[in-house]
């Protein structure tokens, strides 16, 4: 009698299989309506700013992959690195084609950063159309499980670097989220880390586990390894609200008592300024269909970004985008990186 | 000889002198320890004191016998120069023209550069080896070349 | 035995037809990108890594390192045909290789390029096998003052590697670190020596530079002297090394793979800095000190073992920590990453089948290219044949669009012809661009680090004595400069 409830079983997942199976070529034919004439007929290009294997560039691929399943057309990702990230933002605001063929995949705060302190009114956040938003990522702090600061909350660490400033050593990567996330927290609390500069996360994740520094900053997806194996433990997360994948982990404001300390990689896509219209709704369609693939969440999950949430199509992206250039802005001057 | 030791001595003190100049506007030291101007201004500093060395150097020794030409003929001379415009011409027509017609014209040129070959074989030989090239990278390694107004 | 046994099951994993295919289309791709002058392993993982895709993890793994070592088994070839590296790591083969080839002797340093390399990669590989824990655990005991000591003795050692006027030779140093400052501070953001051109923002690109420097201002050099002929003046004697070149490599080979492996391992360390620093020190323990450059054996043998070396140290951080040690291995846990394999400590754990069969492939890879690379050589050394009035267009050419395939961007070419006219004036007035070219690599890491321990010390000197390890390598380094300034005290003292 067991037999009926594996055929129920399996006649379950068929139905599953089936329904997802027609859900994509639902999703596809809906797509396939308002794919224009004569478009695309090449690859489309994803321009990452960054090197390939990190964060970014595994973002634009694996977007770049479900995109692809949806367009018939295949989707290339390139990365035009330097400058961290000046170069390939340049690129995009005033070189890169606006025929519907390149993609910039960008993150804030890194692109607001660019504009109001590198780019030298030589492009703005307006040069860039936005097409949808993709997965973010909050910062973290992290420390190892066998060093001086094991079981201390991030209040203690705190407490101790006012205590006895400078000896508290933090690893960041310069001029940009991971140091301002630091001065974030010295100004709240009167601390005073030791900010050595690295060359972007992972270095300082290396740095943390040989036992150079006491705190390393960084993104979940580049220590999870060694989160999973016991070696590191992350101490706080600099979002609005706790992290889905470290529910134990306090937030910066609940650790320290104040509201604004949120430092998020907020992930999106956008085409450079005057796109053709219904090429322009075709690559926003596109986007937001992958988006809504439940395998394109699950491997974003599996990385550690947060994805799947929300849904922002590109007038609402761009909403977004200007309030965050705004609050940068604001944050920018008051620390007196921009005159008035 | 002598004249381009002397001229490129010299030219060291300046670079020297004007990269250190520029290095203390940058800042050689702050509260995070060496600054940005550090080690720009050492470099600076030592290219430039190596070039006045060689240059009293070069200045006080008397030549033996004539110094040898620096370019070894006026037809030597010529072929680099030819040579060195075929790239910038490949630099500036690449963007433009798209990479297989700037190659096919770049080649035909440097191929009857060195020898005033029939003009037949040599247009022949750089559409092939344009064309090659075009495939290696483009189609098997898929680096996206430039394509020109004609699209290709 | 623990480590027999994995292995065994690692070649268990990839003695599969399929396996087995991608470790010869990665070997094979690898090999061809490190033949192509410009383009390097990095551009070739990032174009290919979409292939992977739809292939198993293990696989896509297999493929992709094999590019990664491949390409130092082709990267000597135009090395020494033509002067032009087709590979940062291949920089110091130009200096002697190519010597040998315009004496005839292009088949020998092939093979001895080729064998070499096989013997070195196969030796780090099973240094790799057995030594990882261990090797790791002190690769993670150097922070930036270590470093520091690092590149200190990097540089010291490179002055034995220089042949003519030390003054000049100092002089290309200090050029060289300044041209190394040139883009954004790494430290602080700051922008140094870019007069607000947005294409210097990153720097100089090393692959320009390197084109430019040893490939454009060979050509150039080429080009002014001979109108007519072909590369090799006289003959082309015999395509094997000789006896007495395999005498001569067996050491030098041993040297660079213990090296190379040494600085592999270490971040930031990489083929590049392995190759450099194998060729000082075969120049300064040879007999003959001062044929280097004209075309001995020993330069070739020595940087080849070492950048190949580098490759299997490289690996270590990888696969035993999840820690990236330079930009191809940061690539390759990208790769591991989008295929749903979570690098780090638990990899060897958690996924055997990844971890052992890419060590097994290694193995593997290495016979593979050196059974592809051997019968190559008579192919490549028909190369030498073509009137050079026809080669050298299409050297140009690979050139150009070898600089451009890296970025995508035209100015690195013009970066190129830059260098290239740079490289040639200096070549012409007696300057030694190696010197050049190490500090150029050298410099940002040296900086960075010196800075970074100064901070990390909140500004203390002590640091680079306190530490047990800095303090041994700075001593070191010490040792090595007085041993220096005295040969060449007793150099100055020998003539009038």
């Amino acid at each position: 009698m067991k037999t009926i409830p594996r055929l129920v079983a399996a006649l379950v997942i068929l139905l599953a299989l089936a329904g997802a199976a027609a859900a994509q070529g639902d999703a596809k034919g809906k797509l396939q309506a308002l794919k224009p004439k004569d478009y695309p007929t090449q690859p489309i290009e994803f321009v990452v700013v960054y090197p390939a294997g990190g964060g970014m560039d595994v973002t634009a691929r694996l977007l770049a992959k479900y995109v692809e399943k949806y367009i018939d057309q295949r989707v290339i990702v390139a990365n035009r690195t330097g400058g961290a990230g000046l170069i390939g933002h340049t690129y995009l605001a005033t070189q890169a084609r606006n025929d519907g063929y390149t993609v910039g995949i960008l993150v804030n705060p890194f692109w607001a950063e660019d504009e109001l302190v590198r780019a030298k009114g030589k492009w703005t956040i307006k040069d860039m159309t936005p097409l949808g938003f993709i997965n973010y990522d909050p910062l973290t702090w992290v420390v190892t499980t066998d060093g001086a600061l094991k079981d201390k909350s991030v209040k203690d660490i705190v407490a101790l670097a006012k205590d006895k400033p400078g000896t508290v050593k933090i690893a960041i990567a310069p001029d940009g989220a991971f140091q301002f996330l630091a001065e974030a927290v010295e100004a709240a609390t009167g601390a005073k880390l030791v900010k050595v500069p690295f060359q972007g996360g992972a270095p300082g994740i290396t740095a943390l586990v040989g036992n150079h520094v006491d705190i390393a900053t960084g993104f979940l997806a580049e220590y999870r390894g060694h989160l999973d194996a016991g070696k590191v433990r992350p101490v706080a997360v600099a979002g609005q609200e706790r992290s889905v994948f470290l529910p134990q982990i306090p937030t910066f404001n609940e650790g320290l008592g104040v509201k604004d300390i949120v430092w998020t990689a907020w992930r999106f896509a956008a085409v450079p300024k005057g796109v053709p219209d219904d090429r322009l709704r075709y690559l926003e369609a596109a986007i937001d269909t992958a988006m809504h693939d439940r395998e394109l969440v699950e491997e974003y999950r599996k990385l550690g970004v947060i994805a799947g949430t929300q849904y922002l199509k590109g007038k609402e992206t761009a909403d977004e985008i200007d309030r965050f250039h705004q609050a940068h802005k604001e944050f920018l001057t008051k620390t007196g990186r921009i005159g008035r | 000889m002598r004249a381009a030791s002397l001229i490129s001595n010299a030219t060291w003190v300046l670079l020297g002198l004007a990269v250190c100049v520029y290095a203390v506007r940058l800042r050689l030291w702050d509260s995070a320890g060496p600054a940005s101007g550090f080690l720009p201004f050492l470099a600076g500093l030592v290219v430039g004191v190596a070039g006045l060395v060689l240059l009293i150097r070069e200045w006080t020794t008397r030549p033996v016998g004539q110094s040898p030409p620096f370019w070894h003929d006026a037809a030597g001379r010529t072929r680099v120069a030819l040579v060195i415009v075929a790239l910038v011409a490949m630099a500036l027509l690449m963007p433009t023209l798209g990479f297989l017609v700037a190659a096919f014209l770049v080649m035909t040129f440097l191929l009857g550069l060195t020898e005033h070959r029939r003009l037949g074989s040599s247009i022949v030989l750089a559409a092939a080896s344009s064309v090659f090239i075009y495939w290696l990278f483009a189609s098997l390694l898929q680096v996206r070349l430039p394509r020109g107004l004609l699209g290709f | 035995m623990d480590a027999a046994h994995h292995l065994i099951s690692g070649f268990a994993v990839i003695l599969t037809p399929a396996n087995l295919y991608y470790c010869l289309l990665g070997s094979l791709v690898g090999t061809l990108v490190g033949v192509l002058p410009g383009i390097g392993p990095l551009a070739a993982l990032s174009l290919l890594l979409p292939v992977t895709f739809n292939i198993p993890a293990t696989s896509a793994m297999v493929m992709l390192s094999a590019i990664f070592y491949g390409a130092m088994y082709g990267g000597s070839t135009t090395s020494i045909l033509v002067n032009i590296p087709g590979e940062a790591a291949s920089v110091v083969t130009c200096l002697d290789g190519y010597q040998m080839a315009k004496a005839g002797r292009a088949g020998a340093a092939l093979g001895i390029a080729a064998f070499g390399s096989f013997i070195a990669g196969t030796l780090s590989t099973i240094g790799l096998n057995l030594f990882s824990p261990v090797l790791v655990t002190a690769a993670l005991s150097f922070g930036p003052p270590e470093y520091f000591a690092l590149m200190t003795l990097g540089f010291v050692v490179t002055m034995f590697m220089v042949g003519g006027s030390t003054l000049k030779a100092i002089l290309m140093i200090a050029l060289g670190i300044f041209v190394s400052t040139v883009g954004m501070d790494v430290v602080n953001g700051v922008e140094r020596f870019t007069f607000g051109a947005v294409n210097l923002t990153g720097g100089f690109d090393l692959v320009a530079v390197i084109m430019g420097t040893f490939g454009v201002s060979e050509i150039l050099m080429n080009i002014e002297r001979l109108a007519r002929g072909e590369v090799v003046r006289g003959k082309i004697r015999g395509l094997f090394p000789t006896r007495r070149e395999w005498r001569d490599s067996a050491l030098p080979i041993l040297r660079g793979s213990g090296l190379g492996f040494a600085l592999g391992i270490l971040p930031g360390g990489g083929p590049v800095t392995a190759s450099f620093v194998s060729y000082a020190v075969e120049r300064k323990i040879s007999r003959h000190p001062e044929k280097f450059g004209t075309g001995v054996i020993e330069g070739v043998a020595g940087p080849e073992a070492a950048n190949n070396a580098a490759v299997a140290g490289a690996m270590i951080p990888m696969l035993s920590l999840g820690l990236p040690s330079n930009a191809v291995t940061a690539l390759l846990l990208g790769a591991l990453i989008i295929h749903g394999v979570q690098p780090g400590p638990l990899l060897m754990t958690q996924h055997p089948d990844i971890f052992w069969g890419v060590i097994a492939s290694m193995y593997l890879g290495n016979v593979i290219l050196l059974v592809l690379n051997l019968p190559l050589i008579g192919i490549w050394v028909q190369f030498l044949r073509i009137p050079y009035r026809i080669l050298f267009p299409l050297i140009l050419l690979l050139a150009v669009v070898g600089t451009y395939a890296a970025n995508l961007n035209i100015f690195d070419v013009w970066v190129m012809i830059g260098f290239g006219v740079g490289g040639y004036l200096l070549v012409k007035l007696g300057y030694e661009l190696g010197p050049f070219i190490l500090a150029l690599v050298l410099g940002p890491m040296f900086e960075q680090t010196l800075r970074q321990s100064l901070i990390m010390s909140s500004q203390s000197v002590l640091i680079f004595v306190t530490r047990p390890i800095t303090a041994a390598i700075l001593a070191l380094c010490a040792a090595v400069a007085v041993l220096f300034l005295r040969a060449e005290w007793m150099k100055k003292r020998e003539s009038p």
